[in-house]
């Protein structure tokens, strides 16, 4: 089932915490809304569910308008951030919750309770009360409670940000597992960068109550719209640069006083325009001294075993490059001079 | 965390578009405005209705009159004169004892006692310590003519009325300091203690200046709470050292002058309304020690010995006189006669279950028709006030606090004056009795309501909307139950609060429908000091034996988790 925002903006008091968002979510898509604290994620979230009415703008749920239908008749099932279990039911009828309230007969919901706990390895649990079960299983049990009731939408507020690590990373796997067996429409709000990029179908990346870009993560992260979407989406080095020479398949640029060609043109640039260039650390190479496109002194090192990071430091230029596998490739030491080269083919523009 | 950041935000579901679905939830919410206009902002309009359009067109006649006799102007003078001293003398007590039990590295045994014992006066019944003071000091008492033989010391006036105001008022003034004093964050008296503050110095620089909003907050409200008391002066001032809640009940019960009645009122009215802004504005002020947060546990710090010793002493002399003062109602209940047949009997209880068995039973019902009601309405009130954005959320929570806050004495006149006519004619039946129990003790319900709303997580409401629920049903399934431990000791306490009411429903009684402490008035008012003494130990025994029982029922459904927000 598909969801719809069209130009949807929330006012409170003094702050416009969602600005003009318009957004399409097709049928069994897993969707991230991925953005800062603060930036309007939960507050989308909360207008589709309904416990937000717009200050203006529409919301379509399977291509009807449901600005003024009231929550607990849009069929959505939210998961919480902090789960908003039922303290005073036991894990059974908190999930029997919403087949009650729909009317179902005793057998039925005892069928479809039983269905999804055995789905989300809750069964010897359902006696419980929730302050009884660990933090996973406290979740499992927010998830079987709103998917029990069929919704048309998944709703998830930062469900796994109460997990620790490891458990969070064994979910985010399971849940978009469970999302695509289902083929749920699904919505997910996110400040975790690894996660929207580990699940997504497509990311909508938000700053400041506006939709920044929306995208699959491989266009997120590789081709960012702005610079802000090049911040938050893990790291970068931002250069100055001019384009010089295009040509249909070519571009030359000037970056740091040297030209360098590109066997790509990209679109809506012309001659003359300044651009900046998105370096991501990982396509810059580390070459030996006067062997690549500079050389720069290590300022400093951090090694994290996987890979090593390096801080390259000259007069008026910093930069930032990661080197993987640090064992086969060898480490370089802190004030020692090394040459670098970029991956022409990674360089991504946008405007400055 | 970005969960706490939104709970900052705003712990509100906003609903406001779906109001229109939820028929029901409309409907309730305009009957308890319209009824909140009838039974709370009606009457006491009516009492400047009386008072500045007696006969429809606007007249300062009746004000000015007032103002111009002697006789109201001095009324005015004492009931400000005592409340004065004793809001002061409360505060000094109410903060002695909240240091030390909240500071003072005492026993937990004494910490236990002591605030037990401090909070015992809380739960007298009206004329309890009025009677006893006559009982002790008065021309017959058994410290005045019996120990000392004097026969010339005055307990009537000023001096009776400061000490037993004083003795039933100072809990308040405690639990207020003592709510303000747990809620300064501890660590910000380490710090100037780790700095080299003495303990004094850390007194004087740090703790002192942090509890003062609860010191204004609770010279306010003993001074107000003073101010309308009518059972003591009733019995201690009399007519030798007029108050003004007295006045107005003579004015209308003797001398048959409504209208008089209905401007004393309004000299009562004017000051406490001045207060209760007052008081808004200070509670409203949000200051930086509340930002702190809930309040902490104790934080007793190691004290001299000097120090200790002192504060202890004076904590164990005022718990002295209060347990003197209740022992001796006790004795004089089961005492012949006082100071001159000092046998023990059950006669006055007899005479009570003679006589006054069917006022104590009208009374009970009459509470207990009340008290299910008005907590109902105040829980309800609450779940406007934390969970919706209701325009009319701050009328209805100022209105019924407004109501709460007031003296009975012109709550019960305004009731008198705006119920005796078509087409509310409901002077004279229980009606209007009920009613002005439920009006009144909303705001304990909300007060409740509002304390345990704030500890659920809205979301947990927001999941069961979600899940298919209207806001009827998630009221019913899920705020009722998690609320209800808070929602049953409100209860007691309304209940407790109807019991022993006075002040407003002298003015509301009618030969039909009996009120206990109406009882007890009428057998002090033909000296039956004996009796009324009996009269007052039941009451005070029903009332523990009702506190008792909810501590326990709570205690028994009190099972669910409280800390749910996360
Ligand atoms: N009920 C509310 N009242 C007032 N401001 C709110 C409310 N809810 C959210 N906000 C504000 O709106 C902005 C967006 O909040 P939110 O949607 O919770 O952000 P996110 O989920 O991305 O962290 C924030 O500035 C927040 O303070
Ligand atoms: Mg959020």
């Amino acid at each position: 089932m598909s969801v719809s925002l069209r130009n949807v903006t929330k006012v409170f008091k003094d702050v416009i915490a969602v600005d003009n968002v318009s957004l399409d979510v097709k049928d069994g898509e897993f969707l991230t809304l991925l953005g800062p604290s603060g930036c309007g994620k939960t507050t989308t979230l909360r207008i589709v569910a309904g416990f937000e009415t717009p200050t203006s703008g529409e919301i379509f749920i399977e291509d009807r308008k449901v600005n003024d239908i009231p929550p607990y008749q849009r069929n959505t099932g939210m998961v919480f951030q902090s789960y908003a279990l039922f303290p005073h039911l036991s894990v059974f009828e908190n999930i029997a919750f919403g087949l009650r309230l729909k009317g179902f007969s005793e057998s039925e919901i005892k069928d479809k309770v039983r269905r999804v706990v055995e789905m989300l390895g809750l069964a010897e649990l359902t006696s419980r009360n929730p302050s009884q079960l660990s933090g996973g299983q406290q979740q499992r049990v927010a998830l079987a409670r709103a998917l029990v009731v069929e919704p048309k939408v998944l709703l998830l507020d930062e469900p796994l940000s109460n997990l620790d690590a490891k458990l969070r990373m064994q979910m985010r796997v399971e849940l978009r597992k469970l999302q695509q067996s289902l083929s749920i429409t699904s919505i997910y709000v996110t400040h975790d960068q690894s996660e929207a990029m580990s699940m997504a179908d497509r990311i909508v990346v938000m700053n400041e109550g506006k939709v920044q870009q929306v995208g699959t993560p491989w266009e997120i992260y590789g081709k960012p719209a702005n610079r802000f979407v090049a911040d938050f989406i893990g790291r970068v080095n931002i250069v100055d640069a001019k384009i010089v020479e295009m040509s249909d398949e070519s571009t030359i640029i000037e970056m740091l006083g040297k030209e360098y060609t590109i066997d790509f043109t990209p679109k809506g640039f012309s001659i003359g325009d300044e651009v900046l260039v998105i370096l991501r650390p990982e396509s810059i190479e580390i070459c030996p001294p006067g062997g690549g496109d500079m050389d720069l002194t290590v300022d400093r090192r951090v090694y994290l075993g996987a890979s090593v990071e390096y801080y390259l430091k000259d007069e008026d230029l910093s930069l930032m490059v990661t080197e993987a596998n640090p064992q086969h490739k060898g480490i370089h030491s802190e004030g020692e001079k090394i040459g670098i080269r970029f991956l022409r083919d990674c360089m991504h523009f946008i405007r400055s | 965390m970005p969960s706490m950041l939104y709970k900052l935000g705003g712990n509100v579901v906003n609903t406001e578009a779906k109001e229109k679905r939820d028929f029901f939830f409309n409907l309730a919410v305009w009957l308890l405005i319209g009824s909140i206009l009838l039974f709370v902002v009606y009457p006491l309009a009516y009492i400047f209705i009386e008072v500045f359009f007696p006969e429809g067109m606007p007249t300062l006649r009746l004000f000015g009159e007032i103002l111009q006799r002697h006789y109201f102007i001095r009324g005015f003078i004492n009931s400000v004169k005592v409340a004065t001293v004793v809001a002061s003398l409360s505060v000094v007590i109410g903060y002695l004892f909240g240091y030390t039990v909240t500071r003072v590295d005492i026993t937990r045994r004494k910490r236990k006692i002591f605030d037990l014992l401090a909070t015992l006066p809380i739960l007298s019944p009206p004329f309890l310590l009025a009677l006893s003071a006559v009982l002790l000091l008065g021309y017959n008492g058994l410290i005045t003519k019996g120990l000392l033989g004097i026969t010339d010391f005055s307990i009537y006036g000023f001096k009776g009325l400061v000490i037993v105001e004083t003795i039933g008022l100072f809990p308040i003034a405690y639990l207020t300091i003592k709510g303000t004093l747990q809620s300064i964050d501890p660590s910000i008296e380490d710090a100037a203690s780790s700095l080299g503050a003495t303990r004094w110095y850390v007194f004087r620089k740090v703790t002192l200046p942090l509890s003062m909003t609860g010191v204004a907050n609770a010279f306010l409200l003993t001074f107000s709470l003073s101010m309308a008391d009518f059972g003591n002066p009733m019995l201690l001032a009399g007519s030798r050292f007029p108050v003004l809640s007295v006045q107005a009940y003579f004015q209308i019960t003797a001398q048959f002058h409504i209208d008089k009645g209905a401007a004393v009122a309004l000299l009562l009215l004017l000051p406490a309304l001045a207060i209760f802004f007052i008081q808004q504005k200070i509670i409203h002020s949000r200051s930086y020690i509340t930002v702190t947060g809930k309040p902490s546990s104790l934080h007793p710090q190691p004290h001299s010995k000097l120090a200790k010793g002192i504060l202890v002493t004076l904590c164990i002399v005022v718990l002295g006189i209060v347990a003197v003062f209740y022992a001796t109602v006790l004795w004089g209940g089961f005492t012949d006669i006082w100071m001159i047949n000092h046998v023990f009997t059950f006669k006055h209880f007899a005479y009570i279950w003679e006589a006054g068995r069917e006022y104590l039973f009208d009374t009970l019902i009459l509470a207990g028709i009340a008290t299910p009601i008005s907590g109902i309405i105040g829980i309800f009130i609450a779940f406007l006030i934390i969970r919706t954005k209701l325009r009319t959320n701050k009328f209805m929570e100022m209105s019924t606090m407004l109501n709460f806050f007031l003296p009975g004495t012109v709550v019960g006149i305004g009731y008198m004056l705006a119920f005796n006519r078509y087409p509310l004619l409901l002077s004279g039946t229980a009606y209007i009795i009920i009613l002005n129990f439920i009006f009144r003790y909303i705001p304990v319900g909300i007060r409740s309501g509002i304390s345990i709303l704030l500890q659920i997580d809205p979301s947990i409401e927001e999941a069961a909307m979600n899940l298919g629920a209207n806001r009827m049903q998630t009221f019913r399934k899920i705020t009722m139950p998690l609320i209800s431990p808070a929602f049953f000791s409100g209860l007691v306490y309304t209940f407790e609060r109807s019991l022993t009411a006075i002040s407003a429903i002298v003015f509301l009684v009618s030969p039909s429908w009996y009120i206990f402490t109406v009882f007890i008035l009428d057998e002090l008012s033909i000296g039956r000091i004996e009796n009324a003494s009996a009269a007052v130990v039941i009451l005070f025994i029903i009332i523990t034996a009702f506190i008792w029982l909810a501590k326990f029922v709570t205690r028994k459904m009190g099972e669910i988790p409280t800390e749910i927000s996360t």
